[in-house]
């Protein structure tokens, strides 16, 4: 039975992967109309740029790894019943945080060094979403407002930071001073000494890349496996033990956890808490591997928290779903950013893409099936 | 004839909740819709009322042959429904409530005082006093279920369905709801009263219609039958061990040397959420090996009594003791307490996780439950197989979604869960709301020997003939207050005069 049963799910996610793939296709084919551009040139860089070749597939890789931090993020959170909105909070101040600790600290061996800022990263990312926490335990007050805020104020802590007091004396930028190089997270190549891993690529009969079989390793940075192990991590947490257990009951019905004599409150809290952990390290991650300064961004960038609701959502809040769809995204992201270079079509349309699937989600019957559950209850 | 229903099919995934039943309602008369917990009652009348197309079958309504697409369609062919399951805006007023059932009554400005008045007239007209301004959150259960009436009456509906109305309701409510039906059925309005109450079926009732798994077991005038065939209909060859169930003899009482105190509570006030005093008062004490009922009126304290005695909420004043079985005392801790909740949708069950987590929602806590951080699985798994077995909780698989289960089988996972760790003590409350007269049965059954182990049970119940059978003393709580402990075979009326709010001294078991 088990076998079928994994058998029938593979095949039911085969056949959602490629119609998702084919409705993503048509619909950046629209919007690169639409801003007057080439359809087939514009997909075809993308698919150069995200899966074709090994230089590509390795960007998909980088690009997924916040992504599949912060998708987790979102997870553990939406898993417990906490409509956490504050990732992308939580996320700059996980970069704050490793940037700030990698700046402060003695020059240190690299093994000890990169932890500390990781884990100083996590730290500050459950730290933010904490006072979250708080304001919903204790004066309960609905953690989709406080989580809002909280992001304009992450935003505007790291500019006022960026621009005073941790500003590089040394640069006409406003920016901090370059993170040590000890602190960053090492590159493969540094590690194995082995530039690319595998080769060979298969290709559409008119010469067009679609899948590589091989990695750039010069570029891959050990964040990538960090990020893959502590979906593994989350996926057992929840699974497996009893906190995990409790956070699941808890986000289906409090009221019945409650009765049940589980401490719900010490529950949201460590939910909450790990969620923030989870997107402040996707933050740490990007801050020493591929931001080699700490500075400002727009609201709304860089845009990793918000894309996370998009990932946990199309991995219907599963941690390996996550892997999965946190993939899905890099590479339309990395694809993306080819396609503006090479094709003069905005990286933006990544954007517009997520955020249809993220709508076409919701109109599906199933889709979105684990917050409907909630509200209904079978007799 | 006012209904027709021929070969009505439903089918739910993998159960087929209807099988082919027909079923006519005729003008002027109260028709019992009789059956098991599955049986097919409620699904039957959801068809009629336009909540699910059937599968196959035809309705016809004063011999016009109709195809509800929504409710909407049923009420427009004035079929109304009150439903087991209030289908009430908490946070709206009486009145705002009573504007949804009137769409035609509401236009951009909300008439309020005109529905009020609306509301107002309806109640009295069946007798009742309704405060259009309250807040239905503020209302007691029986009330609610008042409101839900005048909700499907502003309908005007010639065809009135209610579903298992009596579940909610004490004694006293439900001789008004009773002379308010046979009131409507003076007006020449259709009434089907779906019930597992075989008493008030007998009541009543003019026909009877008895369903069984979903097939029609029978229709029959009321005048033409009696208890026993009725009961032979809806559990099949069963019978026998069921009507034991129904009117079993008083269980004995227990050797009069209930063991040690388990439970002091001294003088308990608590606050309900409106901040009114719920509890005023309340002193008793438990003791091992005994059931200390508790009757009353739905919404005179009952469950603040419970949620205080588990912590659930605080105390505004008085004491609640737990004697632990090393002798110590204190505050009694959850994991020492077997709980049924009253509703056990809401409090009880996890609906959308699988039967299997439900059965393990507390035992998951245990020391035995797991390994540093993780849970062993193998062993919870065990666990629920043998809860599951122990507690003839019928279930295709224990990773079917425990919301998936019927009423009574979703009862017993809680009752199995309260029961498996063998607690000193067991607060239960309203244990068989809801639930057919075998697990009915079963339920009793299981409390019994409960006590026989030695268990302190205290039974909250607002049904007078559980508590009456069950219990070795019975306390009445009136407005928060009790009346009273007294012994089970003090006579009914005095029972029913306490729960009205008359105070009696203990000479028994002063």
């Amino acid at each position: 039975m088990p076998s079928r049963k994994w058998a029938s799910v593979a095949l039911g996610s085969l056949i959602a992967v490629l119609a998702l793939v084919l409705v993503v296709a048509v619909v950046i084919a629209l919007v690169v109309l639409a801003l007057g551009g080439q359809p087939g040139e514009a997909l075809s860089a993308i698919l150069t740029g995200s899966t074709g070749t090994p230089a590509g597939l390795t960007e998909t890789l980088i690009k997924a790894t916040p992504l599949i931090l912060t998708g987790l993020c979102i997870t553990v959170a939406f898993r417990c019943g906490i409509w956490n909105i504050g990732a992308e909070g939580q996320l700059l101040m996980g970069m704050l945080g490793s940037a700030a600790t990698a700046l402060a600290l003695p020059p240190l061996p690299p093994l000890l060094a990169a932890p500390l800022c990781l884990l100083a990263g996590a730290a500050s990312g459950a730290a933010w979403a904490g006072f979250a926490a708080w304001l919903k335990v204790r004066r309960d007050i609905p953690e989709v407002i406080s989580t809002i805020m909280l992001n304009f104020l992450a935003v505007y802590l790291i500019e006022y930071l960026v621009r005073g007091p941790m500003r590089d004396a040394q640069s006409i930028n406003d920016w901090s001073p370059p993170m040590p190089e000890w602190t960053q997270l090492a590159r493969l190549r540094e590690i194995s000494g082995i530039r690319q891993v595998g080769g060979g690529t298969l290709s559409l009969p008119n010469g067009q890349p679609v899948l590589a079989f091989g990695l750039d390793a010069g570029h891959l940075h050990l964040g990538v496996l960090l990020a893959i192990a502590t979906a593994g991590a989350v996926w057992l947490w929840l699974a497996r033990t009893g906190v995990g257990f409790r956070i699941r009951a808890v986000g289906f019905n409090p009221v019945a956890a409650l009765t049940a004599g589980m401490p719900v409150s010490r529950t949201v809290w460590i939910a909450f808490l790990a969620s923030g952990a989870l997107a402040g390290l996707g933050g740490a991650v990007e801050q020493l591997s591929v931001i080699s300064r700490l500075h400002r961004f727009a609201p709304g960038e860089p845009g990793y928290g918000f894309s996370g609701i998009a990932v946990a959502l199309l991995a219907q809040l599963h941690p390996a779903g996550v892997l999965g769809s946190a993939l899905f995204f890099g590479a339309l992201s990395a694809g993306c950013d080819r396609m503006q270079r090479v094709a003069g079509i905005s990286f933006h349309v990544a954007y517009v893409i997520q955020a249809v699937i993220v709508l076409l989600l919701a109109c599906l019957p199933q889709g979105l099936s684990r917050f409907r559950a909630r509200h209904k209850t079978g007799n | 004839m006012t209904v027709h229903m021929r070969g009505i099919v439903k089918q739910f995934d993998a159960t087929r909740a209807l099988n082919g039943v027909d079923f006519e309602l005729l003008p002027g008369e109260i028709h019992a819709l009789l059956g098991e917990n599955g049986a097919g009652k409620s699904t039957l009348m959801q068809v009629l009322s336009g909540l699910y197309p059937p599968d196959a079958g035809t309705i016809e309504v004063r011999g016009t042959p109709v195809r509800f697409r929504s409710a909407r369609d049923a009420t427009r062919a004035g079929i109304g429904m009150v439903h087991q399951h209030f289908t009430l805006v908490e946070n709206f007023t009486v009145a705002e409530n009573l504007a949804l059932a009137l769409p035609s009554q509401t236009p951009f400005f909300l008439p309020r005082r005109h529905l009020a008045a609306e509301a107002l007239a309806l109640a009295e007209h069946l007798g009742w006093k309704l405060d259009p301004n309250t807040p239905v959150w503020q209302l007691p259960v029986g009330v609610q279920q008042r409101l839900e009436i005048v909700k499907v009456l502003a309908q005007q509906p010639e065809i009135l369905i209610f579903d298992e109305p009596t579940a909610v309701l004490a004694p006293v409510e439900l001789d008004e709801l009773f002379s308010v039906l046979a009131r409507l059925r003076s007006e020449g309005k259709s009434i089907v009263f779906i019930s597992h109450k075989l008493n008030e079926v007998m009541r009543l009732c003019d026909r009877v219609t008895v369903l069984r798994r979903g097939e029609n077991a029978g229709t029959v005038a009321v005048a033409d039958t009696n208890p026993e065939d009725l009961a032979r209909r809806m559990v099949g060859d069963q019978a026998e061990r069921e009507l034991e169930a129904e009117c079993p003899d008083a269980i004995p009482a227990p050797g009069a040397g209930a063991g040690e105190t388990v439970l002091g509570i001294k003088n308990l006030w608590v606050r309900d959420a409106r901040g009114v005093d719920a509890l005023r008062g309340v002193s008793l004490e438990l003791r091992e090996g005994e059931i200390l009922g508790v009757a009353g009126v739905d919404g005179n304290g009952q469950a603040e009594l419970a949620e205080a005695v588990l912590g659930l909420c605080r105390a505004s004043r008085g004491t609640v003791e737990f004697h632990y079985r090393n002798g110590a005392r204190g505050t009694p801790v959850r994991s020492e307490i077997g709980y049924v909740p009253q509703d056990r949708r809401r409090e009880g069950l996890v609906p959308s996780m699988s039967v299997r987590d439900n059965l393990i929602l507390e035992l998951h806590q245990e020391p035995g439950a797991s390994w540093g951080p993780w849970l062993r699985w193998s062993y919870l798994n065990g666990r629920a197989a043998e809860m599951v077995s122990a507690y003839d909780v019928r279930t295709a698989s224990l990773a079917q979604p425990a919301g998936t289960l019927s009423g009574g089988n979703q009862q017993k996972i809680v009752i199995g869960r309260a029961l498996d760790k063998q607690p000193r003590l067991l607060v239960v409350v309203n244990p068989t709301r809801g639930v057919d007269v075998g697990a009915t049965a079963y339920v009793h059954e299981q409390l019994v020997a409960q006590r026989r182990r030695g268990a302190a049970i205290l039974l909250i119940s607002t049904e007078l003939d559980e508590v009456i059978r069950l219990s070795d003393r019975v306390a009445v709580l009136y407005e928060g207050e009790l009346m009273g402990i007294v012994p089970p075979s003090t006579p009914r009326e005095q029972l029913g005069l306490m729960m009205g709010g008359k105070r009696t001294t203990d000479h028994a078991l002063a």
